[in-house]
Formats: structure tokens, C-alpha cells, sequence
């Protein structure tokens, strides 16, 4: 249709033009107007009256033009132009409102944007392999125990018969000591089998990677990282030889930037055969490739099956274990993806609160401005050009929240990622897709809220307006809104009350230990440069060497420190007993005799270590009550033998109180002490107990003492027993931190918007409480009048919270420790907070409201 | 705002253009005061015209090329803007009108059922 073009483009010149248009337009008009006026002379009205009459005929003047204006031209792209500019002035004539509502919102999208970020990071965004949904990764399930990495005869079995796989690749993950380098270092590591770069399919950038594990023994390939930091990015580091626990070994290869798989790994060796054959040592993490046309299930399937029989041709070991085959991203995300999801949860509600704490704050404005729209609309301003000027207005707030909010998550994403440490976090940043979705979610955030009030204000109808005082019929947005936000309050609060219960009750499970003045030092020292005699001396001129450290009162070394992270299970017989039906296991650590005194571990029978028990004396072994009531019920285990990692049996001659070790949330586990001379393992912690308030200050002086004993064994780490208790609570701490913010936060916003409806029903009212009083009500009946008035939305808002609470509490259940999901002193304690701060928040515009002078208020009409 | 005088007569969107298409094909050319008193005679019930509501109907058959402007004088030799139907503007009307009395049958038909 020409004419549908023509008149496109018309309109469209006209938008580029419009003052010929303007112009012509007036003349056309005025000429209307005289003709009129002519009309009316000649039925004989004076020259003055003419002109009334013709513009009484003619109508709104300018509802014509604007009308026409409409017509001629793309008015909405015209208006947009003066919407954002009167919006603008509008926004900077209040402030104080503008800025309320900027930084209501700035935390709502702030937050949300970061917690997107992150969970994009960590969750969404695809592996950086090729064909990264075909990646697989294999844990094995034991039905009682739990998922554990795979034993290296179960990942060879598979690897050789497992046909929808293509590839299948293990890591063992170990720390090395760098060496023979400016300054040396510890570093995680993983000795790998030859082809977990082609199963991941990344190639090296430079040199190669291994071709077998036997030929490339000595090799050794680098992360970009250690590349750079160490050998200054130069090509001249292939053929060049480091030294890796003591173990001369030659650059083969450097990966490309980003590239670390296991996470964190920065050195690759070869995997050879010192790992262990054993079927219960699981060590490998195990990642696998697709055959085309297999399916996850399929790899699922298959690998179940050769669980299954390797369960019943190994009974010893592998009874009970089954496998879990998972997308390789599912495998790396973990069950980080579960807190996750409810952060993201949390933050959404915080987004809802602000919107309707804004979105009240708009309402309140907009009645306050009703004069002024009403005025607008009988100067021919259409109702549908009302609600898009306030939309323009609330849309600008949300763009400015959004700016500012980008502001706050460029500060919040740091803050979070410190409180925690989530897989592929390593380059966590805001970037221009965060800016895009977090512009695009400010913008429908305000679109959400801005909705409402300018539906509810274009519908004001000139007549009733400007004629009164107006009693405007949305008096039951706020309150709407109020109910919104006080049940997404009433949810943050229960699910941060519960974890900060949990928390507290973590906080004083009793361990048995007092670790407040412990410090621990981790050391590595590898086999190759420290044989057994020279271990054991060395240990023992550190401890010599920390004991006349001042402040330091007893040390120690330990293979296993309490809530170090670092663990070791073994297995173990008691040779008395020859078929005890399943696998003994224990943990297990080696100390040199100082350790129990060092850290104030009492001994309920028996005997610690003593210098004696040495590597040619009969081996001893200490042991805790829950190994001596699991092991030998009803029997006096001082004097049993057991037999563990070695020929040689061991008689248990001691017993200690059970300890909880590993994390506070897990019940003491059976363990098992041999002394360090008669179990010399490299890896150990240099424990050292002070005698001062801050035991960390006394690390600088222990690192100096160190280094005067040996120069070069790197120190992995000190730190103080409660630093390593924190660290056990990390995970926790991000969902206990951000969930008791964001809970304070719609604490705080809501009790202002319960203020702010009722502050704002009492200035709409305050005739209606005069007339009250006139009639004879007392001051006290206003009072509870207001109070009630004030209230009911709240009361509504924590009864439908509540109902959400408890259907959506039980996703913590995870987290929780000693509490139930729908924790009922939590809740009471939940309700009684909000109630308590909104009753604070109504009773100042109450008290107003009852000070009302019925003369004043009846006057002021 | 204009809803509640429910005595005049709403005009249906593109209904107004077609009139003064229409008229303008039967007066020849004409300016808008004489379009809009033409427009009242003819109504026995009172349209109420605004006069100014014609001029959104004007610009939008002039854009469309169905009328075109030019400024003359008046008997009285006053200035006024004349509008005239062009070419393409006969043809529309002829195909416009087509379509309103096949628009107008069908809802006749379904008020008539719908009251009998």
C-alpha cells in the first residue's frame, strides 16, 4: 500500500521538522477561528462575543493541536525526548526522594547482578574444553560413606572397558616443593595420566605434553601462571630441568593461559607407578570424554555395570561401591550450585522488597500529584501520555538504581568471592553481559513497580480532582505493596535466622580441643633430598629451634592438624581377628612425642609417645575412644596389636578423648597416632603453643627460626588453630554473611515503607481524625486506631511470609546444623522482630495522628 | 475524561476520515470551518464536532495523498487553508466506501440477531 508508505514517511519528516508543521498549523487555526468569528458577527453578536463563541465552537485549542500532532507525526518518540526531560527536573526538584529511591534500588539490582554474576561464572558459563557438554566426570559412591575420588585399578579397569567413552583420563592431586628457582615454592600439582590434555582437548601453547607415562617419567609440564611468574614467559624454558620434591625433572610443555585442571593445579608430572595399586585408596579425580553416539546415560549405564562387577569380584573393597558419572560441569560445580540458588533466591526477594518500598514511595508521590495530573489532562494531555511520562520517570529511577547497583556489585563481587572459595571463581569480574542484564533488569524492575502507581494516578479524573480535596480510591496499593515486601522479609529473615543458629551452634559444639594459642606451620619435605634419618633430625632441630622462640612454650609436629583440610584414611587388620567381614579403617596422622602435651590432649589411659619409641624399638600406637569403642567393644584395647601400612604390627598403648578434627559438623571419626620416628612421613605441621593473647604475631619470628634451621623447605602455610577452625566454616559463612545482609536490608526497607503508609494515611486523614475527635473520640481511641490501621498489613504480610517460610526452608536443610528447617524459636524470633520494629514504625504517625488539634485540621480545609 | 458524555456520537477510528473524504468529493474543495459547518448540518443528531476535531482527519488523508492543501482567499477575502481530493483519493473513497458498507452490513446483522 503506497499511501501507508507515503504517510510513514510524512510523519517520520515531520518528526525530523516539526516547526513548518507547528506553524502552518497555527495559521490554519487562527484562520478557522475568524471565519467562525465572521460567522457569529453576521448572526449579530458584538465583536467580542463573536470571539468567545468562536472559540466555545471551535473547542480545545489546544487539544486540537495536540491531537493533530498525534497524526502528523511519531509523537511517542517526540514525547520520550521531553518525558526524560521533564522527568529529569522532576527527579532533581525532590532529592530526597530520588536518592531513597536510587539507593533502595542500587541494593536490590547490586545485589542481584552480582549474585548473577557469580552464578554465571560458576554454573552457566561452558567449560573452557571443546565440546564441553560431552565431558563427563566420574566419582565413586560408597552406600554408607558417601562419593569419594576413584582407585587407580578401578579408573584403569574402566578406562580399558568402558565403550561409550572415547577417553578416559584420571589426576591424582599432590603438592610439590619448587626448587632450584629465585625463591622456592610450594604448589598444587597432580600427577596425571598421559591423556588428560587430549581427553580435555587442550593443547599445549608451547612444546608438548606426555606421550606415556614411562617414557616421560622425568617430565614435567607448566601452568601459564608459573610460567610467567617463574621463567619470565620465556620459549627457552623447554629442555630446561627444575627440581619437584627434591626430583630433577625436565620442561617438556606450557599450557595455555586459564588452563588448570584439576582447579588450582599449576604443575603436571607423569602419573607412574608409585601411586598406589591399593583398591582402597581412592586418589584419582576422573574426567571422561564421550564416544559420538553415547549418551551421559549411557556412560552411566555402562559404568554401573562395571561397578557391579568389580563389587562382586572384590568384595573386600569394592562391596558397596558404586559409581556417579556426571556432566563435567555438574562434576566441577558441586554442591556449590545448591547455596547458590538460594543466594540467588535471597537476592530476588531483595529485588522485590525494593521495588515495592520504590514503588510505595512512587504511589505516596503520585497521589501528592494529582493536582498537577489532573491539570495536565484537561490541558489535553491523554491518559495513556500520563502513565508514559510516569513511567519515564520511574524507568529513569531504575536506570540510575541500575548504574548505581553496578557500582555496588563491582564492590560486592570481591567482598563475596573473599568470604569463600567457589570453583572457577579464579576471574570472576563484571563484564558487558553483566552490564547489559543488569540494565535490562533495572529497566523491567522499573517498569514492575512503575506500573501501579501510574495506572493509579492516570485514572483521576479531571472533574473530581480539581473540584476536591479528591479521597483517591487507591488507598489499597501501599498496603499491597506492604504485604509483598513483609513476606519476602518474613523469608530472608527465617532462612538467615536458621543458618546464624546453625552457625552458633557450630560455633560451640565442643571439639575437645583448646587450639587459641596453637600455631601451625605446614612443611613438606619430599623423600629424594630428605631420607628418613634426615627427616626425622630435621623435625626435631625445628622443634629444638622453636622451643627457644620467647613466648613459645611447647612444640610439636603432627602429620594431620586439626581442621587443616588435610586428612588420611587408611586401612588397617588386627591380626588377632583374621576375617573381620569388612574393611577396618581409621584415620590416621604420625607425631613426635610432644604433640599431646602441646596441645593439652589428656590421655584417659595409657601413655603417649617417648623419645625411645623409636624406628628400632616395637612400634606403638596411640589411639582415640571412638576407634577403641567402634574396634574393640567390651574389650581393653591397651596391649591389641594392629597392623597398618607395614608388616610390622603395633601394640596400642595409650588412649585418648575423642576429638572432632575434620569440620565441627562431623561427629569424631576413629583415629589412630604412630610416632613420627616410627612413621617418618615428609609432610608435617610444626605446631607450637604460646603463651600470648595473639599467637599470630609470634609467626614471624617462627618462620625466621625455620629458615635459620634449613633455607630451603618452603612453608606452605601458618596459621592459628582458629584460623584453621574459620576456614573449616567458609563454605558456610558465604550463606550466613549474604543472607543475614540481604535479610537486614528487607528488615530495614520494609519497616520503612510500614512508616511510610502509615505516615502518609495520616496526613490523607488528618480531617477525617479531626471530625473523629470533634465528635468526641479520644485521643487514646485514635491511638489504637492508628496503630491497627498501621499494622494490619503487616500482621498479613508475616502471616503469608510465614506460609512461604515454611514451605521453602526445607532447600537449607543442607546447611543447617542442629536446627530444623522450620525451627520454631527461630520463627517466633522472626515474627517478633518484625513486629516489634514495625509497631516502632507506626507509633510515630499514631502519636501524630492523636495529637491532632480537631480545631487545626478542621480549620486547614 | 471524554467518556462520560456518553450523548455524543463516538466516531470509530478511520469512520471521521472517510466522512470528510466523502464530503469533500461532494462540495469540492473546501476549508476546514466549512467542512466542520457542512459536517453539522448534515447530522441531524449533533456530532458535536469540536470544529478542531477535524484536523487529526486532515493531516491524515493528506499525508495518505488523498487530499492535498493550498492556502487561498475567501469570499470575504479572508485566508484559509482549501483542502482537495486528488486522484488517489477517489480511488480510496471509492475502495473505503466498499469496505464501510461491508463492514456496516455485518454489524447491522449481528445487532439484529443479537436483538431479535
Amino acid at each position: 500500500m503506497m499511501w501507508r508508505l507515503r504517510r510513514f514517511a510524512q510523519r517520520f519528516q515531520n518528526l525530523l521538522r516539526p516547526s513548518r508543521a507547528e506553524r502552518e498549523l497555527a495559521r490554519e487555526i487562527n484562520s478557522h477561528l475568524l471565519l467562525l468569528e465572521d460567522e457569529f458577527r453576521r448572526r449579530g453578536l458584538s465583536a467580542e462575543d463573536a470571539r468567545y463563541a468562536a472559540r466555545r465552537a471551535f473547542g480545545g485549542v489546544e487539544q486540537t493541536k495536540e491531537r493533530q500532532r498525534d497524526a502528523r507525526s511519531f509523537r511517542w518518540l517526540d514525547d520520550a525526548g521531553r518525558d526524560i526531560q521533564y522527568a529529569t527536573r522532576m527527579l532533581r526538584r525532590s532529592p530526597g526522594f530520588t536518592i531513597a529511591a536510587v539507593l533502595t534500588l542500587a541494593l536490590g539490582i547490586g545485589a542481584n547482578s552480582a549474585i548473577f554474576t557469580v552464578v554465571h561464572a560458576v554454573m552457566l558459563r561452558p567449560l573452557p574444553y571443546p565440546e564441553p557438554d560431552r565431558l563427563i566426570g566420574v566419582v565413586q559412591q560408597h552406600k554408607a560413606f558417601g562419593a569419594d575420588i576413584v582407585t587407580l585399578p578401578d579408573y584403569l579397569e574402566w578406562r580399558d572397558q568402558a565403550k561409550s567413552l572415547t577417553a578416559l583420563a584420571g589426576a591424582w592431586r599432590i603438592t610439590v616443593n619448587l626448587t632450584g628457582v629465585d625463591e622456592p615454592e610450594r604448589l598444587a600439582g597432580a600427577a596425571i595420566t598421559a591423556n588428560l590434555f587430549t581427553t580435555l582437548g587442550v593443547a599445549p601453547q608451547l612444546g608438548t605434553t606426555f606421550r606415556d607415562n614411562t617414557n616421560d617419567a622425568q617430565s614435567v609440564v607448566l601452568s601459564d601462571r608459573l610460567w610467567r611468574r617463574h621463567f619470565g614467559a620465556g620459549a627457552d624454558v623447554l629442555r630446561r630441568t627444575v627440581s619437584l620434591n627434591g626430583v630433577k625433572r625436565t620442561v617438556i610443555g606450557v599450557m595455555p593461559p586459564g588452563f588448570a585442571w584439576p582447579e588450582g593445579v599449576e604443575v603436571w608430572i607423569p602419573l607412574v607407578p608409585e601411586a598406589s595399586m591399593n583398591r582402597g585408596y581412592h586418589q584419582l579425580q576422573v574426567v571422561g570424554r564421550l564416544a559420538p553416539a553415547a549418551s551421559l546415560a549411557d556412560a552411566r549405564a555402562e559404568l554401573e555395570a562395571l561397578a557391579a562387577a568389580s563389587a562382586a569380584s572384590y568384595p573386600a573393597t569394592n562391596k558397596d561401591w558404586g559409581v556417579q558419572v556426571s556432566s563435567l560441569l555438574d562434576y566441577t560445580v558441586g554442591s556449590t550450585s545448591r547455596s547458590l540458588m538460594i543466594l540467588a533466591g535471597a537476592a530476588g526477594c531483595v529485588l522485590l522488597i525494593a521495588c515495592a518500598n520504590v514503588g510505595g514511595l512512587l504511589t505516596a508521590r503520585a497521589l501528592a500529584r494529582r493536582k498537577e495530573i489532573s491539570l495536565r489532562t484537561a490541558l489535553g494531555a491523554s491518559r495513556s501520555r500520563i502513565v508514559r511520562q510516569l513511567l519515564t520517570e520511574s524507568a529513569m529511577l531504575s536506570l540510575l538504581g541500575g548504574i548505581a547497583g553496578l557500582a555496588v556489585a563491582e564492590y560486592a563481587i570481591p567482598a563475596l568471592l573473599s568470604l569463600t572459595t567457589l570453583p572457577r571463581s579464579t576471574d570472576i569480574a563484571l563484564d558487558t553481559r553483566m552490564l547489559g542484564v543488569t540494565l535490562i533488569a533495572s529497566l523491567a524492575a522499573g517498569l514492575l513497580f512503575g506500573l501501579a502507581p501510574a495506572a493509579a494516578t492516570s485514572r483521576f479524573a479531571v472533574s473530581t480532582t480539581i473540584r476536591s480535596r479528591g479521597d483517591v480510591s487507591s488507598g489499597w496499593l501501599r498496603p499491597a505493596l506492604l504485604v509483598v515486601q513483609l513476606a519476602a522479609a518474613v523469608v530472608l529473615l527465617c532462612g538467615a535466622g536458621l543458618l546464624v543458629r546453625s552457625f552458633y551452634k557450630l560455633q560451640t559444639v565442643e571439639t575437645g580441643l583448646n587450639v587459641t594459642r596453637i600455631l601451625a606451620a605446614r612443611f613438606f619435605l619430599p623423600r629424594a633430598s630428605y631420607p628418613v634419618e634426615r627427616c626425622i633430625a630435621l623435625y626435631q632441630e625445628m622443634i629444638t629451634k622453636a622451643l627457644t622462640l620467647p613466648g613459645v612454650s611447647e612444640a610439636a609436629a603432627v602429620s594431620v592438624f586439626p581442621f587443616s583440610g588435610v586428612s588420611a584414611n587408611v586401612a588397617f587388620t588386627i591380626p588377632s581377628r583374621p576375617d573381620p567381614g569388612s574393611l577396618l579403617t581409621a584415620n590416621f596422622a604420625a607425631a613426635t612425642p610432644g604433640y599431646f602435651r602441646a596441645m593439652s590432649i589428656p590421655f584417659l589411659i595409657g601413655r603417649g609417645f617417648e623419645t625411645g619409641d623409636s624406628a628400632s624399638a616395637p612400634f606403638v600406637a596411640v589411639i582415640n575412644q571412638s576407634m577403641a569403642d567402634r574396634y574393640f567393644p567390651g574389650q581393653d584395647p591397651i596391649g591389641q596389636d594392629i597392623q597398618i601400612l607395614g608388616p610390622k604390627p603395633r601394640r596400642i598403648v595409650g588412649i585418648i578423648p575423642n576429638l572432632r578434627q575434620r569440620a565441627l559438623h562431623l561427629p569424631p571419626e576413629p583415629e589412630i597416632y604412630v610416632p613420627h620416628s616410627q612413621f617418618p612421613t615428609g609432610g608435617m605441621f610444626l605446631v607450637v603453643r604460646t603463651n600470648v593473647e595473639r599467637p599470630e604475631r609470634a609467626a614471624a619470628s617462627l618462620r625466621e627460626a625455620v629458615r635459620s634451621v634449613n633455607r630451603d623447605v618452603p612453608i606452605a602455610s601458618i596459621r592459628t588453630g582458629n584460623q584453621l577452625i574459620g576456614d573449616t566454616m567458609s563454605s558456610r559463612r558465604l550463606n550466613l554473611v549474604l543472607l543475614s545482609v540481604f535479610a537486614a536490608v528487607a528488615l530495614i526497607l520494609s519497616v520503612v515503607g510500614v512508616y511510610g503508609v502509615l505516615s502518609f494515611t495520616v496526613s490523607r486523614e488528618t480531617t477525617e481524625i479531626g471530625i473523629r475527635m470533634a465528635l468526641g473520640a479520644a485521643r487514646r481511641d485514635v491511638l489504637v486506631l492508628m496503630i491497627r490501621k498501621g499494622l494490619a498489613p503487616v500482621v498479613l504480610g508475616v502471616a503469608c511470609g510465614l506460609a512461604i517460610a515454611f514451605a521453602s526452608t526445607g532447600v537449607l536443610r543442607t546447611l543447617l546444623f542442629g536446627v530444623g528447617p522450620s525451627d520454631p524459636a527461630t520463627l517466633v524470633t522472626v515474627v517478633f522482630v518484625l513486629l516489634a520494629a514495625s509497631l516502632a514504625a507506626v507509633l510515630g504517625p499514631a502519636r501524630r495522628a492523636a495529637k491532632v488539634d480537631p480545631l487545626v485540621a478542621l480549620k486547614t480545609e | 475524561m471524554a467518556s462520560e458524555s456518553s450523548d455524543r456520537v463516538e466516531l470509530l477510528q478511520g469512520t471521521l476520515d472517510l466522512i470528510v473524504l466523502r464530503a469533500l468529493t461532494t462540495m469540492g474543495p473546501q476549508h476546514a470551518y466549512g467542512l466542520a459547518a457542512r459536517l453539522e448540518q448534515l447530522a441531524d443528531h449533533p456530532f458535536s464536532l469540536n470544529q478542531g476535531t477535524l484536523y487529526a482527519a486532515l493531516v491524515r488523508l493528506e499525508q495518505s495523498g488523498w487530499i492535498k492543501s493550498t492556502w487561498q482567499k475567501t469570499e470575504n477575502n479572508r485566508e484559509a487553508k482549501y483542502y482537495a481530493v486528488t486522484k488517489s483519493g477517489t480511488r480510496a473513497l471509492e475502495k473505503q466506501t466498499e469496505r464501510w458498507q461491508r463492514l456496516a452490513g455485518l454489524v447491522n446483522k449481528l445487532l439484529l440477531e443479537e436483538s431479535s
